[in-house]
C-alpha cells in the first residue's frame, strides 16, 4: 500500500513527506530508540511519542517508510528540518499508537 | 654476565628460560684424547681460534684444557708433556635439557667462559660445548624471529586496512545529541553509493548508531572509524573513558546507567551493546577504567563468510 493512501486513510498530518509513492509493508510501535533499531522492519510505519531529532536518524538508518509522531505531540522544528534534509517521511496524528495500528490492520490491503 | 640476573630484563629473561642448552650449544666440538700434549692443543687453538677444549677418553669426558692451562704449561715448562697429568679434572658440566638461564648462572658462579654439555644429568657423555657467546647468538636469533613475525603480522593488518576502498573517520563529542546519528547516516549514504545490499547496510547502521550514541551519552568523547573493505566493513569505536566497570553486566539487555533525562529521549534502554553484538558477525569489546572503551564490530557482505567466522569464534 502506498504511503499516500495510508496518509489519506489514517488521516495523518504530513510534516515532511518527500516520497508519497513508497510502499508501506507493516508497522511498529516503539519509544525506546534501541528497541526500534533492533525490531522495526524496513518499509514499516513507525509510531512513536518521541519528537526530537534523533528519531530521524533512526528512521533513516532502518529505512522505515514513515515516522508517525502520535498523541498530538508536536515535532521539534529541528526534527522537521532534519527529516526534510535527509528525505525521511514524517507525519503526525492526534490518535494513539494502538488505535492507529488497529485501523491500519483493518484496511483491506493488510487484512488476510 | 650476572647483569641478566640483576637487571631483570623481563622479555629476555623469559626467553632465556625457554631456550634449552641443547638448542644453543655448538655441537661440532674439537676434542683431544688424554695422551695429547699441551703444545699440540695450543697450535690447534691458535689455528682454529678457540680458547678451551674438552679432553675425551673412550667417549667419556675426563677433563678440560683452557688457554689458562696452556699459559701455565709454558710458564712451568711442561708444554711438551701429555695433558692427562695436568689438565683440569674438577669439571663443571651442564646437561643439554637445562635452560640457558641455568648455564648463565653457572658462568657467573664459577667465573668460567664455557661449559661442556653432557647428554643428561650425572652423565659424562659429551654432546657439545656452550659459551656465553652461543647463548647470545641464539637469543638474538630468537628475538629476530619474533621481530620478523610481528612485522609480518603488522604488515598483513596494514595491507588489509590499505585494501579498504575507503576509511571514514568521525570525531564524537560527549553530550551532543543534536549531532547524534551524523556518523551513522554518513556511513549509510556512503555504503549505499557503493551498492552494498540494503539489509547489510541496516545492520552496519545499527552498529554505528548504537556505538555513536554510547560514546555521546556515556563517555568523555571519542571517535569512530569505518573501514570499508572488499568483503567486509569493520567499525572501530574508541572513547577516552571513563570505562565500563562491568562489561558483562553492560552487555546484558536492559541493563542501563543512563539518567532520566536521557531515558526520556528514548535512549538508555540498555540495549545498545547487545544490539551491536546481534548485528555484527564478529564483535569484541575491551574496556579499562584507565584508558576507556574500545569496540570492534565486523560485518561481512557475504553471509557465507559470516557463517565461517561465527564457527571459528565458537
Amino acid at each position: 500500500m502506498k504511503l499516500a493512501a495510508v496518509i489519506d486513510r489514517l488521516e495523518l498530518c504530513p510534516f515532511a513527506v518527500e516520497d508519497r509513492e513508497i510502499e508501506v509493508t507493516g508497522a511498529y510501535c516503539g519509544d525506546l530508540l534501541s528497541d526500534v533499531l533492533a525490531h522495526v522492519e524496513a518499509g514499516a510505519l513507525w509510531f512513536t511519542i518521541q519528537n526530537h531529532l534523533n528519531i530521524v536518524a533512526v528512521g533513516q538508518l532502518k529505512d522505515v517508510a514513515c515516522i508517525v509522531i502520535v498523541n498530538d505531540v508536536a515535532p521539534d522544528p529541528q526534527t522537521v528540518s532534519k527529516a526534510q534534509a535527509l528525505g525521511v517521511n514524517l507525519c503526525g496524528s492526534s490518535r494513539g499508537s494502538a488505535e492507529l495500528c488497529m485501523e491500519l490492520a483493518r484496511l483491506p490491503e493488510f487484512s488476510p | 654476565m650476572g647483569a641478566f640476573n640483576e637487571r631483570q630484563i623481563r622479555f629476555v629473561h623469559e626467553l632465556m628460560y625457554q631456550i634449552k642448552v641443547g638448542e644453543a650449544m655448538t655441537t661440532e666440538v674439537v676434542t683431544f684424547p688424554p695422551t695429547a700434549v699441551f703444545r699440540e692443543i695450543q697450535r690447534c687453538m691458535k689455528e682454529k681460534r678457540f680458547s678451551g677444549t674438552p679432553i675425551v677418553d673412550c667417549g667419556e669426558l675426563v677433563g678440560i684444557v683452557s688457554i689458562d692451562d696452556i699459559i701455565t704449561a709454558f710458564d712451568q715448562g711442561y708444554i711438551d708433556e701429555p695433558v692427562h697429568t695436568r689438565m683440569t679434572r674438577d669439571l663443571h658440566t651442564i646437561p643439554q635439557n637445562y635452560s640457558v638461564i641455568a648455564a648463565s648462572n653457572l658462568f657467573a658462579k664459577y667465573r668460567c667462559g664455557r661449559l661442556p654439555v653432557v647428554a643428561r644429568a650425572n652423565s659424562r657423555e659429551l654432546v657439545g660445548i656452550l659459551t656465553f657467546g652461543d647463548i647470545l647468538s641464539h637469543l638474538l636469533l630468537k628475538m629476530n624471529t619474533i621481530a620478523e613475525r610481528i612485522e609480518k603480522e603488522e604488515q598483513s593488518l596494514h595491507k588489509t586496512l590499505q585494501g579498504a576502498s575507503d576509511t571514514l573517520h568521525f570525531e564524537l563529542a560527549p553530550d551532543n545529541f543534536d549531532l547524534a546519528g551524523m556518523a551513522s547516516t554518513s556511513t549509510k549514504k556512503h555504503l549505499q553509493k557503493l551498492g552494498v545490499e540494503p539489509a547489510v547496510i541496516r545492520r552496519i547502521a545499527v552498529i554505528c548508531y548504537e556505538a555513536e550514541i554510547n560514546v555521546i551519552i556515556h563517555s568523555l568523547g571519542g571517535y569512530m572509524e569505518v573501514f570499508i573493505l572488499k568483503d567486509q566493513v569493520r567499525v572501530h569505536v574508541r572513547d577516552d573513558g571513563p570505562g565500563i566497570p562491568d562489561v558483562e553486566k553492560a552487555m546484558h539487555p536492559g541493563y542501563t546507567t543512563a539518567n532520566e533525562k536521557i531515558r526520556a529521549l528514548g535512549f538508555g534502554a540498555g540495549m545498545g551493546l547487545s544490539n551491536i553484538k546481534r548485528c555484527a558477525d564478529h564483535f569484541s569489546i575491551k574496556s579499562s577504567m584507565e584508558t576507556g572503551t574500545d569496540i570492534e564490530a565486523v560485518v561481512y557482505f557475504d553471509p557465507s563468510s559470516a557463517a565461517t567466522e561465527k564457527e571459528n569464534q565458537a
